[in-house]
């Protein structure tokens, strides 16, 4: 996946099929024209700390359980980076668990989601997040 | 001084006591009486004995006078002077003797008299003698002399007599007193000697009890004793500088030291690991003068090194001054308790990881087969026919209705495992609140939903709220198929239990199943009917019984139904 323009969403999703079924939304909605998907939280923070290529997307959809790295760590890593604790992060699980959640906010989370298990609402929160970070919120320059 | 005697003991011993003193007094008294008789009666008979004597120198003086006249013997006139004087001598004694006694003084009186007569008869006679024998012979006998004796004789036998008849009286009276003492005397003593066997018993029956009084106190103290060493829980006392004055068996038993070892010879604080003895240090200064401690966590070390957890509460004894004895402490083993403890931490930390699987894992697969199934048909679906869309809006519907059902599962699990927070809750505003954002949905309906004042409550503000939730979107769905919905939520208080209802005018249910109504997947109504997953009374079941109330139901078919609740004032 080269990335010729900036990176505008980084998907980081360990699930194929909730990862398709993510990327489809957002190009119904022409938003995946910039996107990069992750499998795990390893990939994620090579990517992210490359010493050659400044990687900072306009938003990153964040999954927590992901194999080797989880998506807390992940979160800890780029909050606790002077550089990159700018960038939007957005949690998308399917754990409604309250530790979880307060776990992530008190890591820095911009926002914390949980999929819903029906597709029509999956599908409208997913644009909806997708609208409100890359066309309505204005990041730091 | 007190007494400690019982009553009738000590009155007995009075009146004893009083008896023993009233016959001393009336035997003093009898002596001094009887003394008296005696003296009178030896006065009697020396006033005889004197009048004896005188009526025996009268004999005498009138035989030496018969004797002279025929003698003419000189010595007859010192006779007659001898005799004068005794005769005078002994009726001086007696008139002594007599004085007190007018009769006999009066007949003394007269003696004297007579006496005089007679002396002077006497010397008319020896006058005569001097000059002849017959002057005298023809003065005696004569009528006059005979007279005289006559006279003298009876005044003496008078007096003779009187005196007789006096000592007679007063013999009479001596012996009368005498019985009479005699009869008093043996009554009190007699009367006395019962008393003091009776008091005897008294003091004997008190002796018994007391003795068995002592012999069953011992009884109770060595059970108390018994209870005290092998209660299931550890007592001690701590004197003023912290060293455990006493200490019970089972509390020995679980440190592994003997009493030895212990009492007198350590303090508390040397058998306390390092953090526990700061929390001692904190806590013992303050409670001799607050007087109790309560629940205070100890670790201590047994003699073999190994670790006792204990719960202590203690109260100080204090004398009347004020100042601290000892302590009262009771002491429980938590050993038992600490490792239930991690192992419901355990199971706890194994059931949430559970819960947080298949809230993650569980889900997942569900939404990819909803999103593909959702896929299949907007691309797919104008291609295939009517019975392949219909199988798919199967799968879609099923994978949903699991979704659901994974939800409210967790919701369930969360509510028992959640730890209750505490606050007062306002049911009026939560409950308007929820009926306002309910009835935003049943735009279409027809509604009469009443809420009265409701009662303020302490508990979990999001779980009550939960509650309301649950109970007020069932009755607007169980009540959706009326074409008027009635909903009523009141406020009662019964026997100081203030109990919520919510009622209204739906379907209701056959109470012959009301058993299984607050049962996790329990419904009793058909899913085609009503939809749902039968968690929602469940959970309102378990959020109520977690504040330590409770929840019931009353209702008929195609009656309606009532749901009431009560919430304790202080729940734990």
């Amino acid at each position: 996946m080269t990335t010729s323009a900036a990176v505008e969403i980084l998907l980081i999703e360990d699930n194929p099929d909730d990862a398709e079924l993510t990327i489809r939304v957002l190009k119904k909605h022409n938003l995946a024209n910039n996107l990069v998907h992750l499998q795990d939280g390893e990939e994620a923070l090579r990517f992210l700390f490359n010493e050659e290529a400044s990687n900072i997307p306009k938003i990153i959809l964040l999954d927590l359980k992901m194999p080797k790295v989880d998506g807390i760590e992940v979160l800890r890593k780029i909050k606790s980076d002077p550089v990159r604790k700018v960038i939007p992060v957005v949690v998308l699980t399917s754990s409604k668990e309250e530790r979880d959640i307060v776990e992530s906010y008190k890591l820095g989370v911009n926002a914390y989601v949980v999929k819903p298990v029906e597709f029509d609402k999956f599908m409208e929160a997913v644009a909806q997040l997708g609208l409100f970070w890359l066309l309505l919120n204005e990041p730091p320059r | 001084m007190k007494v400690y005697f019982e009553r009738r003991i000590l009155l007995g011993c009075i009146v004893a006591f009083a008896i023993l003193a009233s016959l001393g007094i009336y035997t003093y008294r009898y002596f001094k009486e009887s003394t008296v008789t005696t003296r009178q009666v030896t006065h009697t008979n020396e006033v005889l004995y004197h009048v004896e004597q005188l009526y025996s120198a009268a004999l005498r003086l009138e035989v030496g006078l018969y004797q002279f006249i025929e003698t003419g013997d000189t010595s007859f006139a010192s006779f007659y002077r001898g005799e004068l004087r005794m005769a005078a001598e002994h009726t001086r004694i007696l008139g002594a003797l007599v004085h007190d006694n007018p009769a006999q003084l009066r007949t003394l009186d007269s003696m004297r008299m007579t006496g005089r007569k007679k002396v002077k008869f006497i010397q008319e006679v020896m006058l005569a003698r001097s000059q002849s024998v017959l002057a005298a012979r023809r003065l005696v006998p004569s009528a006059a002399n005979d007279a005289i004796t006559k006279e003298l004789t009876a005044a003496i036998m008078q007096m003779q007599q009187r005196e007789k008849v006096l000592l007679q009286h007063r013999t009479e009276a001596s012996v009368l007193g005498e019985s009479k003492f005699m009869r008093t005397f043996l009554l009190m003593q007699f009367s006395g000697a019962v008393i003091l066997v009776l008091v005897f018993y008294a003091i004997h029956a008190s002796f018994r009890r007391r003795v068995l009084a002592e012999q069953s106190l011992r009884e109770v103290s060595e059970e108390i004793r018994d209870l005290y060493n092998n209660a299931p829980c550890g007592y001690h006392s701590l004197n003023a500088e912290g060293y455990i004055s006493e200490m019970n068996n089972m509390w020995l038993q679980w440190l592994g030291y003997t009493r030895d070892e212990i009492v007198g010879k350590k303090r508390f604080i040397d058998l306390l690991t390092a953090e526990s003895k700061s929390l001692f240090e904190n806590n013992f200064e303050k409670f001799k003068t607050t007087g109790s401690v309560s629940n205070l966590e100890f670790n201590l070390v047994r003699k073999n090194g190994e670790g006792l957890p204990v719960i202590l509460n203690s109260t100080a004894v204090k004398n009347e001054q004020g100042d601290f004895v000892r302590s009262r402490s009771t002491v429980f083993n938590l050993t038992e308790r600490k490792k239930s403890e991690a192992k419901i931490m355990q199971l706890n930390n194994e059931l949430e990881a559970f819960t947080y699987s298949v809230s993650h894992d569980l889900r997942a697969p569900l939404r990819s087969i909803d999103g593909y199934a959702r896929i299949l048909k907007e691309d797919y679906g104008p291609k295939l026919d009517p019975e392949a869309n219909r199988v798919i809006d199967i799968v879609v519907r099923n994978a949903r209705r699991m979704g659901k059902l994974i939800d409210d599962l967790l919701d369930f699990s969360r509510v028992g495992r959640k730890e209750l927070s505490h606050s007062r809750v306002d049911f009026n505003t939560m409950v308007n609140n929820l009926r306002r954002e309910l009835m935003e949905q049943e735009k279409e309906r027809v509604i009469n939903f009443v809420v009265h004042p409701l009662a303020l409550v302490e508990g979990d503000n999001n779980m009550l709220r939960q509650v309301w939730e649950n109970l007020i979107s069932n009755a607007l769905k169980y009540s959706s198929k009326k074409p008027l919905t009635e909903i009523e939520i009141t406020c009662t208080t019964e026997e100081d239990k203030t109990i919520y209802s919510i009622r209204d005018n739906g379907v209701g249910f056959d109470m012959k199943y009301a058993n299984k109504l607050f049962g996790v997947f329990q419904r009793l109504h058909k899913v085609q009917d009503f939809e749902g997953t039968g968690v929602g009374l469940a959970l309102v079941h378990r959020i109520i019984s977690r504040h330590g109330g409770k929840i019931w139901a009353e209702a008929a078919v195609d009656a309606g139904a009532t749901f009431s609740f009560y919430i304790p004032s202080e729940t734990r």
